[in-house]
């Protein structure tokens, strides 16, 4: 059961508990842990036992959200803003193949899962981390849960789930600027389903999880088939086929007199600085729990 | 009849007829054009004793597109290796390329009294979609449709697809063939082909048949057609397509861009015969003979 890396994978209770495990990186998505994330999806959808999924992180967090590591990070030419010596085309190609792969094709397999999953979410929960939380099919929050899409504040996309979950003006007041929300207002907003104390958060899931049991599996996954697909026909599906191409164009939307203040800062102090001097102009975080 | 400087308007019995006037840049789409024929349609909408719309070309072409003229943001003094103007963001670049002309064509698809296309010589590129999304489409033997600008980083319409089906337009879509009026009538682009000298006539007369039908009628009919294919899908497609244009025109490959934009700066012949030289001659199309 352990052949994972990057997550933890057990049994318990009627649930199959999934926890991202990279606390030394704030459980930032890689690769490597969203490829491992598919392949426990497909070993705990296949297992009777399991009629619940789980997903958590380990630590202090659930996720930062992408892996910005940066190996092989190479100088941005600018105003161009592209690495140095690779053609625009060659960058978008990457670019939006691993939108369309990433996000699009495993959002749409958890999406349409048979089986209900659910976020356990404690601690920050930002960027695409924010997108793999709101897709669950129920979403918990620990109250000291933060969702932010911070990324947007430098060139990146935001996601129609936000959109879905909070309709356009709470989700545009917070993607647009990249602002964090705490566990009550992303209750208040329509993110998560219920807050509850941080300690009580997996016991809360699991509950969840034991009464879904007593009902049929056949009755669940086709009640789960009646929203996750409704909510597809009537255009969820189309809205993020057009997002896909939309993040590819934010991804590679950066100017000079914004960006390049950002990559000098990452060039001399790394991440940290790169964050740093990224959200400092945004603080305090007006409905954030970083508010004070 | 209006104050017209590239088009012409003018009544003759039941209908308005357009007639795109530049022949000297065979009937290029410029924005005055646009704005223009929104003028006429504007005029021809509220005309009561106008009971259809009759778009045609002055000279040899129906339209050949998009007017290539400079435009702010669309440039060709790309840098190499980035494919990015020089002293321009990718940002900018892909900015400048994305959903333009969607809106144009979608407005006259939406138009209250049928519009009759009588395709009278070249339709290619946008010049193709312009006749693609008039409502009846009539071509003169001497009519040609094709993309040729997909040979040099451009995108189709899904019109073609729409109207074509998919192995058809793909077929043409991917490689910019010409073909003439026989195999537009064949595939579906055109419900008529007429000799070159009856082409008004016989838009004429449709248009003195449709005005037999009460006006409101025949209103509510189109509307089950065109309001239908837009529900069945249409706008969804055409605003995918509009946000696809813009990867399809930025993602320029030096190898295959930057021999033909200097060849542009030289000529615009010399330039077209390094483009289409390769494809010469055009199987399917009326240039597939030599010319004398």
């Amino acid at each position: 059961m352990s052949a994972y890396q990057n997550l933890l994978y057990e049994k318990r209770r009627s649930g199959a508990l999934i926890t991202l495990n990279r606390p030394e990186r704030r459980n930032a998505l890689s690769e490597a842990l969203l490829a491992e994330l598919d392949t426990a999806l497909a070993e705990a959808k296949d297992d009777p036992g399991v009629r619940g999924v789980i997903l958590t992180g380990a630590g202090d967090c659930f996720s930062s959200g992408e892996d910005m590591t940066d190996d092989g990070v190479s100088e941005t030419v600018w105003p161009q803003a592209l690495p140095e010596g690779v053609p625009l085309y060659k960058e978008f190609d990457e670019v939006r193949d691993k939108d369309r792969e990433e996000i699009l094709r495993r959002r749409l397999y958890r999406w349409e899962y048979p089986k209900p999953i659910i976020g356990a979410i404690n601690g920050w929960c930002l960027g695409t981390a924010s997108w793999l939380a709101l897709t669950c099919h129920l979403t918990v929050a620990a109250d000291d849960a933060v969702f932010g899409q911070p990324q947007v504040r430098h060139a990146s996309g935001t996601d129609f789930i936000w959109v879905l979950l909070a309709g356009p003006k709470n989700a545009l007041r917070y993607a647009l600027t990249g602002d964090h929300v705490d566990a009550a207002e992303a209750l208040r907003i329509g993110l998560v389903n219920k807050v509850v104390p941080r300690d009580d958060l997996l016991e809360e899931c699991f509950r969840m999880v034991e009464r879904v049991a007593l009902v049929p599996p056949e009755t669940v996954k086709i009640n789960l088939a009646i929203a996750t697909q409704g909510l597809e026909m009537m255009g969820l599906h189309k809205a993020w086929l057009l997002n896909s191409e939309l993040s590819a164009m934010a991804r590679l939307s950066k100017r000079e007199e914004f960006n390049k203040r950002l990559e000098d800062a990452r060039k001399q102090g790394g991440l940290r600085a790169f964050f740093e001097a990224r959200d400092e102009p945004f603080r305090p975080e007006p409905f954030g729990p970083r508010a004070k | 009849m209006g104050d017209y400087t590239e088009i012409l308007y003018e009544k003759r019995g039941a209908a308005g007829l357009i007639t795109l006037n530049r022949p000297q840049v065979m009937n290029a789409i410029s924005p005055t054009v646009q704005d223009e024929m929104s003028a006429a349609l504007d005029a021809a909408v509220a005309d009561p004793e106008v009971r259809a719309i009759i778009i045609t070309g002055a000279g040899r072409a129906f339209s050949a597109g998009m007017d290539q003229g400079p435009k702010p943001g669309r440039r060709r003094d790309l840098q190499w290796p980035y494919g990015v103007p020089t002293g321009q963001s990718a940002s900018d670049w892909i900015d400048s390329w994305r959903g333009r002309e969607g809106n144009h064509f979608l407005r006259l698809w939406e138009m209250d009294k049928p519009v009759i296309g009588a395709i009278n010589g070249w339709a290619m590129g946008a010049g193709s979609w312009l006749a693609l999304c008039t409502h009846i489409t009539i071509a003169s033997e001497q009519a040609v449709f094709a993309q040729p600008e997909v040979r040099h980083g451009s995108n189709t319409s899904f019109l073609w697809t729409m109207l074509a089906g998919v192995k058809n337009s793909l077929r043409y879509g991917l490689v910019g063939d010409h073909i003439d009026a026989q195999e537009a009538l064949r595939i579906g682009l055109v419900i008529k082909v007429v000799p070159h000298e009856r082409l008004l006539d016989e838009c004429f007369e449709l248009a003195e048949r449709i005005a037999l039908v009460p006006p409101e009628t025949v209103k509510i009919n189109l509307a089950i057609a065109t309001l239908g294919m837009e529900m069945m899908g249409l706008r969804d497609a055409l605003m995918l397509d509009s946000q696809l244009s813009a990867p399809a025109h930025v993602m320029l490959r030096e190898e295959h861009r930057r021999p033909l934009n200097e060849a542009r700066e030289k000529n615009i012949r010399e330039y077209l015969q390094l483009r289409d030289g390769p494809f010469q001659p055009e199987p399917f199309g009326p240039r597939s003979k030599p010319r004398d």
